[in-house]
């Protein structure tokens, strides 16, 4: 597929750097952006992307060539995007990696705007969040609980049914 | 973001950037949509020119990215020295609140600006800052203070992730054209500043914390530490019942958990799946308990829930804003909708009751009393009650009182989709109003085949009406039967099936 398209090149911010075909690159609106604003000849050094690593932007490729021919993603229709067991199976595949890559990945395809990509990352971690505690859900991403005791309660008491829930439900 | 349209071609040079002695002039887009005029501002050469740019939300809300960046002229002084930036910066207050981006113009010798709008919290707090600096100043000089004053603020930077968060940010200001190079020298500064970080970061946990437990040591907290706006794309993912523990976590998820967008719609089904319980009055009262639900809740769906008429009442005190209301399935025939039910729910813009089974029964009741004579019967107010075996005749009630109303068919409501037949009658005629009894067929679309409804208004007023004192058309065809009548100089359309 080389030789159709124009290949860009992208520089992550460990120094490397990849050539992707034009129209997976579009995929990103913000290199989308850069791409109609840049002229060809500054585009030859590359594009410089200095919050993505290469071992992210390789996942980030590849899910926008697994991606390439989806229709692009409907404006936010809430009752759509409450769901999270939409997921195809190659997406979460593609989700299952370490804690730390989900999180770079969530944030190179906000800085990216692939929204695709943003929607199934949060999903993936929507599912992880759900039917947790509270304390389970920090153990589970590592998060301090930085309440101090009165913050604490006052959330707490706002949320007195799911307090009452959880306990029973459990 | 592509805001680099607003500088003019040929004063900025792709690097290695020559310096200029002389003024360059940048050209700012329209500052409206509707004026075509350019603004030219000019650079002398020992000032600075400044930008900020604000997070993608805050840019999408105005139109389109190129048109945003020149607002904020409006807010802030042109040339502005490090205490107005303070005082401006500073004082505006809530993140969100910030301007939605700026150009602005600094004097040589504010280099401290630029550091200051990089280490400024209610900054960092907005998903992304970008400074560009003209060219007129060696940006090796600006760089090199950026540089210097960051690693120097190092420990400030430490003890606020955010102002980091930042730091990680300012790459969109790669989006500007001819930046390249202080985009290099910043993230020089970046790299640097990340290396001692992690070096820090190291020592302290070399020194003090035992091994986390799920080994994934440098994200330690990152997900507390996540921009506001990916915080609230996570949680809005999340059903109602997880968003709120989910506010139980850390203090930016409660902060970010109470954003109204989260809890403006809820299916009481779900919510009972999730947590467990019976999805009936009792649950939808402690839903509606919670606070951050009751004063958001605008879409509530009950269908196929078992709750009753006193779960309805409860909607009465703790969602009286609610635009929309699904109870089809809902059975609500043990007792009676106390009266003024529904007047007091004067926000209601859609009603769906279909699947009443003995709406027949109890519904005249309500419509006598309480349908009628609110101001939910109204036109582009939408009531769906098909499926209800013996409708007609609270039709004709409703129309006795001379209530321009719509009634739609449930899925044309559930979905949130106009059905042909709405759009028909939006279309069609301005004067149309459209009843429309059906089970929940569309056949009526075709209003072809009903030439007479074309142009009802044309017709003749007659006096022996069905429901109505103006008649102006009637057809049966088959087991479907169209009454257009007029009421108050418009005309209205009824149509039922199964006659």
């Amino acid at each position: 597929m080389s030789g159709d398209h124009d290949m860009v090149k992208l520089i992550s911010s460990d120094g490397h750097t990849i050539e992707v075909p034009e129209d997976i690159v579009r995929k990103s609106q913000t290199l989308q952006n850069t791409l109609d604003d840049l002229a060809k000849d500054q585009l030859e050094n590359g594009i410089p992307l200095a919050n993505v690593t290469h071992a992210i932007l390789t996942k980030v490729v590849e899910w926008c060539t697994h991606h390439k021919d989806d229709p692009p993603p409907p404006e936010d229709d809430d009752a759509r995007t409450r769901r999270t067991d939409d997921i195809t199976p190659w997406d979460a595949d593609f989700c299952k990696v370490e804690q730390t890559v989900l999180f770079e990945l969530i944030l190179a395809a906000n800085y990216l705007d692939i929204k695709g990509l943003l929607d199934l990352c949060c999903k993936t971690v929507a599912n992880m969040i759900k039917g947790k505690s509270p304390e389970q859900i920090r153990q589970t991403f590592n998060i301090k609980n930085d309440f101090t005791p009165e913050e604490e309660e006052q959330v707490r008491k706002e949320n007195e049914w799911c307090e009452e829930a959880g306990s029973t439900g459990k | 973001m592509a805001s680099s349209s607003s500088t003019s071609p040929d004063s900025l040079s792709p690097s290695p950037p020559n310096i200029p002695t002389t003024p360059f002039t940048v050209h700012l887009p329209p500052a409206s949509g509707k004026s075509t005029k350019t603004k030219a501002m000019t650079v002398a050469p020992d000032h600075l020119l400044l930008v900020v740019v604000t997070d993608r939300a805050t840019a999408k809300k105005k139109k389109q990215g190129r048109q945003w960046v020149v607002d904020l002229r409006r807010d802030v002084p042109e040339v502005m020295t490090l205490d107005d930036v303070k005082s401006k910066f500073l004082t505006i207050g809530d993140g969100d609140d910030v301007l939605g981006g700026g150009l602005t113009v600094v004097p040589v010798g504010c280099e401290e600006v630029t550091l200051f709008l990089l280490l400024n919290p209610i900054l960092a707090r907005l998903a992304r800052i970008a400074i560009v600096v003209a060219h007129s100043i060696p940006y090796s000089t600006i760089m090199r203070l950026v540089r210097d004053r960051a690693v120097a603020h190092l420990p400030r930077i430490l003890n606020t992730p955010r102002s980091l968060q930042s730091f990680e940010s300012i790459e969109s200001l790669y989006l500007f054209k001819n930046c390249d190079h202080i985009g290099t020298a910043i993230r020089g500064a970046l790299t640097e500043i990340k290396g001692r970080l992690a070096a820090a970061n190291q020592a302290s946990l070399a020194l003090a914390s035992p091994p986390p437990p799920c080994g994934t040591d440098d994200a330690l907290s990152a997900w507390a530490e996540l921009p506001d706006e990916l915080i609230l794309t996570i949680l809005s993912k999340l059903t109602i019942f997880d968003c709120l523990r989910a506010r139980e976590v850390c203090k930016s998820w409660a902060r970010v958990g109470t954003d109204a967008s989260l809890y403006r719609r809820l299916r009481l089904v779900d919510i009972a799946a999730v947590c467990g319980e019976p999805a009936d009055s009792v649950l939808l009262g402690k839903v509606l308990a919670v606070p951050l639900v009751s004063r958001h809740i605008r879409r509530l769906d009950l269908s196929s829930s078992s709750v009753d008429v006193e779960g309805l009442d409860i909607l009465r005190f703790r969602a009286n804003k609610l635009k929309y209301l699904d109870t089809s399935g809902c059975d609500f025939t043990r007792r009676r909708l106390k009266s003024g039910w529904l007047k007091a729910m004067s926000s209601l813009e859609v009603l769906d009751a279909s699947g009443f089974g003995n709406l027949c029964y109890d519904f005249p009741d309500v419509a006598g009393v309480d349908l009628v004579g609110t101001n939910q019967i109204a036109p582009g107010h939408f009531i769906s009650i098909d499926g209800a075996l013996h409708i007609v005749f609270n039709i004709e009630v409703v129309s006795r009182q001379r209530h321009p109303l719509c009634i739609l068919t449930s899925a044309d409501v559930t979905t949130g989709h106009p059905s042909p037949l709405l759009v028909m009658t939006q279309k069609a005629a301005r004067e149309l109003n459209v009843f429309a009894v059906s089970n929940s067929s569309y056949d009526v679309v075709d209003v072809k085949r009903y030439p007479l409804l074309r142009d009802p208004t044309t017709g003749t007023t007659r006096s022996d009406v069905w429901a109505s004192d103006d008649l102006l058309a009637e057809l049966h065809s088959g087991e479907r039967q169209v009454r257009v009548f007029e009421y108050a100089g418009k005309a209205y359309m009824m149509v039922w099936f199964g006659l």
